[in-house]
């Protein structure tokens, strides 16, 4: 956790510094009322502080496990889930929903675990058929 | 009043089909809420973009109905797997499981739902009756006023930040620049939107919402999947008998009337009335050595408690557009994309609609009282569901969902980016809440204050001569120095331990 937090600190340091610089190019308005930049440049430095006060009280954590096992089985599939829903939503639209809904979902469920693959079949072809009958069909709100 | 509240009832009962969302709505809430690791949050997220299709009131009654039904849900796993089917019921587990053990889970399941009536039916009073004097009182807000009341909304982030109050800021802070993404709304000055035409009106709310409650949530799920878990849904139902209704009786009224005040704080959510009725019932009572070994009222005092919130967190929510905890805050992202504008306008805008509000949540409580009495095998029998064919199908509800806001990929990949970066916060330990509830109160803490500095011509002190603002000021440096005295004690308690 100690250098999870050190890592994700710096990152969010960075996003305070580079939110600072874009907005101080943002235009003034005339009188003294505040232009579009003030609220973003307050914002990043409550940030940057904050960050700063985790990153001090970091020092002394004693947790320094890290917060996710690379090697784990557990988050291998986790991994594996994200980058088949990634694959979907990328054809989604070119192969449309009837056909790339069915591959993707079974896919996912059989990524998960390969045991009950009739039952697996069955359950992607009954959500498939829900999610398009009451999407597009009951509620009449597009699908991909 | 009673009047509206009755035309608030015949709008409903007009419609079939806003009686049957209604109905739907309790039922799927009670499944989600039943389900250990899909939260009462993540069920109001998940359905909202179902709510695209329906007019306002249904939309609206449906919300409602997965609300009450979630909250109250949570109490089937935590008496028959002793695993909270959403934070709130983490206190029902106490006596509930040992009731269960006991052979006894369906007089635990009736006691759960007869006390979570009563706590959604006094806080659904609650809510008629308070919600419009309330904003009879806000509609005297002006800019000074809305962003004080911002500033306050702001400040429940340290309540609901959890165990780092630090970390519970930095979220609100993402949040914060998150929200000023898109055109600024004074000058149109198109702002962080990395000359990409999608972000001009700013981050889409409910992908984001969907992406940080249910992708990272499933996410979660698909790392700890295969763990099995048994239940036994050949419980007998039991109904209470006279003595044992009257013997929860004032648990159950005095709870709900603990956990709708604590509703109508901003920040203090459904788990936090959940305990405190648990605690108020164990050191009030007769016999408090035999809590925890599967009494009644150990179940009756947190279920009263919890859904004793739905109506009071409510009432800030449609009267100050401040939403009183993380699910209202979704639900007033809800309202925003129906195109209604909480706050005090709101009841002389769309009053028809309010009251029918009003209605619904008495009505879903009604409805939520006979799927408990009546359905709740069916229910427990849900729970059997393995987790390997749900959470797949969740991961493909949401990318449906987020298409569905405005037919655009980009907002499925919005989803998905805030997916992986709550699955992240979660492993950080961040609290995830924050970056909602700083999204929704961003804009207006922004534009109110540059607003109020330009109608006094930049001079800070609008905000001070102004008695209802100052007032507000006041009582934000307040909650905020409470925060901070809670939190030194906390950590001097944590401290010492070792010490000693």
């Amino acid at each position: 956790m100690r250098k999870a937090n050190l890592i994700s600190g710096l990152l969010l340091l960075a996003l305070g510094g580079y939110v600072i610089l874009k907005a101080k190019g943002f235009p003034d308005l005339p009188d003294d009322t505040p232009g579009p930049g003030v609220f973003p440049i307050i914002v990043a430095i409550a940030l940057i502080i904050l960050v700063v006060l985790m990153l001090l009280e970091n020092r002394t954590n004693p947790d320094t496990k890290p917060i996710i096992d690379i090697k784990s089985p557990d988050f291998h599939r986790a991994v594996y889930v994200a980058l088949a829903l990634v694959v979907y939503v990328a054809l989604v639209e070119t192969l449309g929903f009837l056909i790339a809904t069915p591959v993707g979902l079974l896919g996912t469920m059989l990524l998960v675990n390969r045991e009950g693959i009739l039952t697996k079949v069955i359950a992607t072809a009954l959500t498939t058929a829900g999610l398009y009958g009451v999407f597009q069909v009951l509620l009449k709100v597009p699908l991909p | 009043m009673l009047g509206q509240l009755m035309q608030g009832f015949a709008t409903i009962f007009s419609s079939p089909a806003s009686l049957l969302v209604l109905v739907l709505g309790v039922g799927s809430g009670i499944m989600v809420g039943s389900l250990p690791g899909l939260t009462a949050t993540m069920g109001v997220a998940l359905l909202v973009p179902l709510t695209f299709g329906m007019p306002p009131i249904a939309a609206l009654l449906m919300l409602v109905g997965v609300y009450v039904g979630a909250i109250y849900g949570g109490s089937i796993s935590a008496i028959l797997l002793r695993t909270p089917g959403t934070p709130a019921a983490a206190a029902t587990i106490l006596d509930g499981f040992a009731l269960a053990q006991q052979g006894k889970a369906g007089k635990a399941l009736a006691t759960s739902t007869i006390a979570s009536f009563v706590g959604g039916v006094v806080s659904a009073l609650a809510l008629t009756f308070i919600a419009p004097q309330l904003a009879t009182f806000a509609l005297r807000f002006s800019s000074p006023e809305y962003f004080a009341l911002a500033l306050l909304g702001l400040t429940i982030i340290a309540s609901i930040s959890g165990d780092s109050v630090v970390k519970g800021l930095i979220a609100g802070m993402f949040g914060l620049l998150l929200s000023i993404m898109g055109m600024d709304p004074l000058t149109g000055y198109a702002r962080f939107t990395f000359d990409n035409i999608n972000l001009l009106n700013g981050i889409s709310f409910v992908p984001v919402l969907i992406g940080l409650f249910a992708v990272s949530e499933a996410l979660l799920s698909v790392e700890q999947i295969l763990t099995k878990t048994t239940v036994d849904t050949k419980f007998s139902s039991q109904l209470l008998n006279w003595k044992e209704i009257r013997g929860i009786s004032w648990t159950s009224i005095k709870s709900a009337i603990m956990g709708t005040f604590i509703g109508i704080i901003p920040g203090a959510g459904a788990d936090i009335a959940a305990f405190v009725a648990y605690g108020e019932a164990k050191r009030s009572s007769k016999h408090p050595e035999k809590f925890g070994t599967g009494i009644l009222e150990g179940i009756a005092a947190p279920e009263a408690g919890n859904n004793g919130v739905t109506g009071g967190a409510m009432v800030p929510l449609l009267t100050l557009g401040i939403p009183g905890d993380a699910t209202t805050a979704v639900m007033l992202g809800a309202l925003m994309m129906l195109g209604m504008r909480p706050g005090p306008m709101l009841f002389k805008e769309n009053g028809d609609i309010v009251y029918a509000v009003f209605a619904g949540l008495l009505l879903a409580n009604v409805f939520m009282l006979l799927y408990g009495l009546f359905g709740v095998k069916l229910f427990a029998r849900i729970l059997t569901v393995p987790r390997t064919l749900l959470t797949p199908i969740i991961f493909f509800l949401c990318i449906v969902g987020a298409y569905a806001i405005n037919n655009s990929m980009f907002d499925v990949w919005v989803m998905m980016l805030f997916g992986v970066i709550g699955y992240i916060m979660q492993k950080l330990k961040f609290p995830i809440s924050p970056i909602v509830l700083a999204l929704i109160l961003g804009p207006m803490a922004e534009g109110e204050f540059r607003r109020a500095l330009m109608m006094s011509q930049g001079s800070l002190s609008i905000f001070f001569t102004r008695p209802i603002s100052a007032v507000l000021l006041v009582v934000t440096a307040l909650s905020i120095i409470q925060t901070v005295i809670k939190q030194r004690k906390a950590s001097k308690a944590s401290v010492s331990p070792v010490a000693e």
